[in-house]
């Protein structure tokens, strides 16, 4: 300790010296207070308030229906699709609204290999588990449903591809049509030219005929 | 011979109630010097620290020896007064106190070296001291009297150990500066 610290602490030790209780029975004061409150007690008291409320969990698990206690909201739940042609290679981002009991709950979101991941997006008071049951239940709906999906999407794709074709076809069209426009064209330079050969030939017969009269 | 406070207090949890009586007669002045330190009158901090052993006892069973139990009890002791001071507005504080305090300082107390410090100067730091907050004088005498450890200070009053460090530096600084300006003063 430096002299400024030393200083410090005298200085404090004049104005704040310890203390002593005047009062020299305070700790039997105390001693009484507590007395009549054990400190463990008050966990006699916990315990209590613990299991009323255990009780009270028991109870509403045992009367109310077991649809009433979970409530599902916004959840995965990944279900099994085989039905997945293996031509077609990229996941499918377009959406497919699941029904169960005529109330949409589930719609697919993005499909991977042999799995599709089911995003339940409407609030329902159905479990996991009812959900789960529920999906497998109309599974092969389902899945009937994911591979009329694919069968529209090779429809589109058979669209594009004969669109092609057509706009193949046009093009050669077009191409020929060129070749007989230049064709055509050719033939014109050419008729063109004759024309002015025998205007030529024309122009100088009448000259020559001119010249002989005079 | 070193008695295990946990020990003691599982013993005091399972009713022996007695034997709190160890804490108070080990912990009780400190309890005191801190709380009349905080309220400045005696006869209120003699029921507070009374109060304060209640309170101990009654949350003994949460005491979980993450801090030391001298620590523990002298954070409940320094909230207890701080909830004291909030409720009585400070024109109620004795400040006249402060004499009845120096009356019973013992010169005996003070070792040969401190005999020679510059009695002015401590008469100066002894002024000075008046104008420090209840937290800055807190801090100084959990620090030099009670020579309780800044990570514990820092612990009693809920802050963190580097405030009460920075804050424990600013205080010296500001008595310093205090003593300075009076000396200044003096000089004129």
């Amino acid at each position: 300790m430096n002299k400024e610290d030393k200083e410090i602490r005298k200085a404090l030790n004049i104005k704040y010296p310890t203390p002593q209780f005047q009062q020299k029975d305070w700790q039997s004061v105390v001693i009484k207070r507590i007395s009549n409150k054990p400190a463990s007690r008050r966990h006699i008291g916990w315990w209590i308030a613990a299991a009323v409320m255990a009780c009270l969990i028991l109870l509403t698990f045992t009367l109310c229906p077991k649809t009433d206690i979970k409530t599902v909201s916004s959840r995965q739940i990944i279900a099994t699709n085989n039905s997945r042609p293996e031509k077609t290679k990229q996941p499918i981002i377009r959406s497919i609204k699941q029904k169960i009991d005529d109330k949409p709950i589930a719609v697919i979101q993005q499909k991977h290999h042999h799995q599709t991941h089911v995003k339940v997006l409407t609030n329902t008071t159905m479990t996991e588990d009812e959900i789960a049951f529920a999906i497998n239940k109309n599974k092969e709906d389902f899945n009937r449903q994911i591979a009329s999906f694919y069968t529209d999407i090779e429809s589109d794709i058979e669209k594009y591809n004969r669109d092609d074709d057509i706009k193949g076809q046009i093009s050669s069209i077009y191409s020929e049509i060129n070749l007989e426009i230049d064709k055509l064209n050719r033939e014109v330079t050419a008729q063109n030219a004759e024309v002015a050969r025998m205007m030529v030939q024309l122009q100088y017969e009448q000259n020559a005929k001119a010249t002989n009269n005079q | 011979m070193e008695v295990n406070e946990q020990k003691l207090i599982q013993s005091i949890l399972h009713g022996n109630t007695e034997r709190y009586r160890y804490f108070m007669q080990k912990y009780g002045t400190q309890v005191l010097a801190l709380i009349v330190r905080m309220v400045k009158d005696r006869q209120d901090a003699e029921e507070l620290t009374q109060d304060v052993f209640v309170k101990v006892f009654n949350a003994l069973s949460d005491f979980r020896g993450e801090a030391s139990f001298r620590t523990w009890l002298m954070r409940i002791a320094y909230n207890t007064a701080q909830s004291y001071l909030r409720k009585h507005k400070p024109g109620i504080i004795k400040l006249k106190d402060d004499e009845q305090f120096s009356e019973s300082v013992n010169d005996k107390d003070l070792d040969d070296e401190e005999k020679e410090l510059d009695e002015q100067r401590i008469m100066q730091l002894y002024s000075a001291i008046d104008y420090l907050s209840l937290d800055e004088k807190t801090i100084i005498t959990q620090y030099y009297l009670e020579e309780v450890l800044l990570k514990d200070i820092a612990f009693i009053m809920d802050i963190e150990p580097g405030t009460v460090y920075t804050r424990l530096h600013r205080i010296k600084k500001k008595l310093h500066n205090m003593i300075k300006r009076t000396e200044d003063e003096q000089r004129r």
